[in-house]
């Protein structure tokens, strides 16, 4: 279930943009696209304080008034791309022309119906049920609702918008599976449990046995037991070849734990301390025991380290 | 079969650092082309006198007569072009769109990429010379480059004053057709004079130095590639690519001339017909200002911290301070080599003693120490701190992600390193009388050279200079050559088992600027004859 990894849920959703006209919203005079106006929109929301200078300006991204969401990310695909012809083998294409059977001229250019409005967010989450991201969804709606607003009615579907519940709805009716999650909170590897390579192929490994062995004594023995052994042998083989994939597959669909203190309070906070920690021991190198001890009891009481609340790097600003 | 390079068909700066070779002074000239056949009579004049890649008999061995050799100029004169310049000569468009990006957008237009705004921006801080945009009359179109031998009084000789005459007054000729360009902060607005600093020996005369003005010494490193120097089969021992089998071999030419293959094993695209491109490559022009008041007083002020906190005299701490910034001790002594004050002093002591007693085997693996060196056995920076310009400017095997992989067999070698090198050119400007504030002209003039400005250079500068994500160093940048903001600081890590902390250094002023640049185009003799007769041919 890539959609949920690692304590923190991956919403990929794609939303279709209207294709008729639209007035613009910028001037009574002009007609314009849905697509056109929604990447206005788009273009004019703010980003997130990624330097001193935008720190300056203060205009966040409206994404970081959640305090879930960890990144965020709107665009619009217009199409899909056509990836070029595909390779033709020439042996292959003589082959198939002397068997009148010729590669078509072309190759097929597909294409999509409408342009799509891409909605991609990782948050934190404790579990990857479709009601938990819904939640995730109310809350975000609550906290934008202009601004999401703003973006919707360009898009299909927006009609059903009528609050809270009708965007959570609408996301969960556009959402596709996040096939390629993006991890970054495990500095270390997570403690896997390696599979039991014997013990699953342990069912695959006695069909095999009773296959060989039944046969083989089938052959110079001749005797009923030995022809029932091998048949049992024949549904066993492959019957445990299918359990070793699927528990294999089973293994393999459970998410990563949560990396520890990966949620985003604990992520700001991290930075946050990481910072102020620097110019502290910038500071206080070189002090005696005695002020170096009082100097670090007032960062501890000025900084908190154990409060994840306060003080804190404020969400949006991307700093370290 | 090794690569064959045609000396006669490249320029000769791009080969060897003529500060080596005995030219301590330099005088850079700018020109701008008013008028198109104006200026290609200018270079067709010139291109003769241009110095190439070849070879000059030594002094003390003169060639036996009758044979053909390239005679040792006085003054050696290079020539370089901008994208304005190419097309005020009238270089075809087809020619010039194959030109990269970040040529034809020149340095000022990359200031924020290259961290140029700073402390101030370049609008103010430049010389006015280069604060001329491409388009606009007065816009930097040609670089004359002279470097001249000196006088035993430490002067340049008589010919590099002849030359310039000569180059003034063949712009004076074209009557406005080529103009030499004023608006540099030298004694002479004219030009940019260059000198090495000298020192006075007991006789009077006067004897170049190979450091720059914060006292180190300068140049030491610098990439050597395939064909380069085919008579010095070690030259790439420390200086070329390190490969996975821990050996070094000398980096592909392509890296830095255009037309032969590269580190990815391709010949780059580059500006049409072949010829143009081919045995030319591109330079950096850097005019960097050197604070070195600032640097001597932050270095005295850290050095009572360091003095302090490690329980070292005041002398050995400014000492071992500035040599971890550097990653070298002043005379060149690597971190590596010389992790601590105490060895450097004995290195010292071994070197003086093997010069006086003329001991070359002893020099020869002093000298040989210089370069080679690689980071595996210094993973933590405690001996050369991670952050320390060394490290940055040529990562050697440092970055290589399997370094400290058990297997030996996994390792890469300089493989991520060996994309981003450049070959250091320049000199020293200015006088070095250490004045009270930072007002005066003292700096270096980096011509760094490449074939690709874009991955070499500019990546350098951006990524390894000017940040530290590279080296896991955060936010840092070069604790030298960087830009120091408000919270700028340079951690030295300390060997846990010394049971010192690691120490940092906070509060660090801008000791480098740049006062002016631009990108340049350093063409074969072939693309000069080309250029100046106006017959490039780019079907």
């Amino acid at each position: 279930m890539p959609d949920f990894d690692g304590g923190h849920y991956f919403l990929t959703a794609l939303i279709p943009v209207r294709t008729d006209p639209c007035q613009d919203p910028r001037s009574t005079e002009s007609i314009t696209s849905h697509t056109h106006a929604l990447r206005e929109v788009l273009a004019s929301l703010p980003t997130a304080l990624q330097s001193p200078a935008t720190e300056r300006i203060g205009v966040n991204s409206p994404f970081a008034r959640c305090g879930r969401t960890h990144f965020a990310r709107l665009a619009v695909l217009d199409d899909v791309a056509f990836n070029g012809r595909a390779q033709r083998d020439p042996i292959w294409a003589t082959l198939r022309s002397a068997l009148k059977r010729p590669y078509p001229p072309t190759d097929t250019v597909d294409n999509l119906p409408c342009p799509y409005l891409i909605v991609v967010a990782d948050f934190d989450a404790d579990d990857g049920e479709p009601e938990t991201m819904e939640a995730w969804a109310r809350d975000l709606f609550g906290m934008m609702e202009p601004e999401w607003r703003a973006i919707l009615e360009h898009c299909h579907g927006y009609e059903r918008v009528t609050g809270a519940a009708g965007f959570a709805r609408l996301l969960r009716t556009c959402q596709v599976e996040t096939t390629m999650p993006f991890n970054d909170y495990w500095s270390v590897a997570p403690p896997f449990k390696p599979l039991d390579l014997l013990r699953t192929l342990a069912p695959a490994l006695v069909g095999l046995v009773m296959l060989l062995l039944g046969g083989l004594l089938w052959i110079f023995n001749g005797a009923p037991f030995w022809r029932y052994l091998t048949q049992i042998g024949i549904v066993v083989l492959p019957a445990g070849l299918v359990w070793a994939w699927w528990v294999v597959m089973r293994e393999g669909r459970k998410p990563f734990p949560t990396a520890p203190r990966s949620d985003l309070q604990s992520v700001l906070k991290a930075l946050y301390l990481q910072q102020q920690f620097t110019r502290f021991a910038i500071t206080s190198q070189g002090m005696g025991p005695a002020a170096l001890h009082a100097s670090f009891g007032s960062f501890l009481a000025t900084h908190q380290p154990g409060n994840p609340v306060l003080p804190t790097q404020p969400r949006g600003v991307v700093k370290s | 079969m090794t690569t064959q390079l045609e000396l006669a068909d490249i320029q000769g700066n791009i080969l060897t650092a003529y500060g080596k070779l005995g030219f301590p002074h330099g005088r850079f000239l700018l020109l701008h082309v008013d008028k198109p056949q104006a200026g290609r009579t200018f270079v067709e004049l010139l291109r003769r006198r241009v110095t190439t890649a070849l070879r000059w008999p030594s002094d003390r061995k003169p060639n036996p007569p009758g044979k053909i050799y390239q005679r040792r100029p006085e003054v050696a004169l290079n020539i370089s072009f901008t994208f304005w310049g190419l097309l005020a000569l009238q270089v075809p468009i087809r020619t010039l769109r194959g030109l990269p990006d970040e040529f034809i957008d020149g340095m000022a237009a990359r200031a924020d990429i290259l961290c140029d705004n700073f402390p101030r921006p370049i609008k103010e801080s430049w010389d006015p010379v280069w604060n001329v945009d491409g388009g606009s009359d007065g816009a930097v179109h040609i670089l004359v480059t002279l470097n001249a031998q000196m006088n035993a009084d430490g002067t340049p000789v008589a010919a590099l004053e002849d030359i310039t005459r000569e180059i003034s007054a063949l712009c004076d000729a074209t009557e406005g057709g080529v103009r030499l360009l004023h608006g540099h902060r030298n004694p002479d607005p004219a030009w940019q004079d260059l000198s090495a600093l000298m020192a006075t020996q007991p006789d009077g005369t006067r004897q170049p130095l190979p450091t720059e003005h914060f006292g180190f010494v300068d140049a030491i490193g610098d990439p050597v590639f395939e064909g380069q120097k085919p008579d010095e089969p070690n030259a790439a021992i420390g200086q070329g690519k390190l490969l996975a089998d821990q050996s070094w071999v000398p980096l592909a030419t392509g890296e830095f001339l255009l037309g032969h293959p590269d580190e990815s094993q391709e010949i780059a695209c580059a500006a049409m017909p072949l010829d143009f491109s081919r045995n030319g490559t591109f330079v950096a022009y850097r005019k960097l200002h050197q604070n070195v008041a600032a640097w001597n007083a932050s270095m005295a002020k850290l050095a009572q911290q360091f003095a302090a906190v490690m329980d070292v005299p005041e002398a050995e701490a400014e000492e071992t301070l500035k040599a971890k910034m550097a990653g070298r001790w002043r005379d060149g002594t690597t971190l590596i080599a010389a992790p601590d004050f105490a060895t450097w002093q004995a290195l010292r002591e071994k070197r003086l003693a093997a010069e006086k007693a003329n001991d070359h085997a002893t020099l020869a693996a002093l000298n040989r120490a210089l370069v080679d060196f690689t980071f595996v056995d210094d993973q933590t920076g405690a001996k050369c701190p991670i952050g320390a310009h060394l490290r940055r400017a040529n990562t050697r095997d440092m970055l290589d992600p399997h370094l400290t992989s058990a297997n030996k067999a996994e390792r890469n070698g300089s493989v991520l390193n060996n994309r981003r090198r450049i070959l250091r050119r320049g000199l020293p400007y200015g006088a070095h009388d250490g004045g009270a504030d930072d007002s005066g002209e003292h700096g270096i003039v980096l011509l760094a050279t490449c074939a690709n400005l874009f991955r070499q250079f500019e990546f350098v500068q951006q990524q390894w200079m000017q940040y530290g994500l590279d080296f896991n160093a955060g936010n840092d940048t070069c604790p030298i050559v960087g830009n120091h903001g408000a919270e700028a600081k340079f951690v030295i890590p300390a060997d846990p088992a010394s049971g010192k902390p690691p120490f940092f250094c906070g509060g660090l002023p801008q000791f480098v600027e740049t006062r002016g640049g631009e990108y340049f185009f350093t063409p074969s003799l072939t693309a000069l004859r080309m250029i100046a007769t106006g017959v490039v041919d780019p079907t």
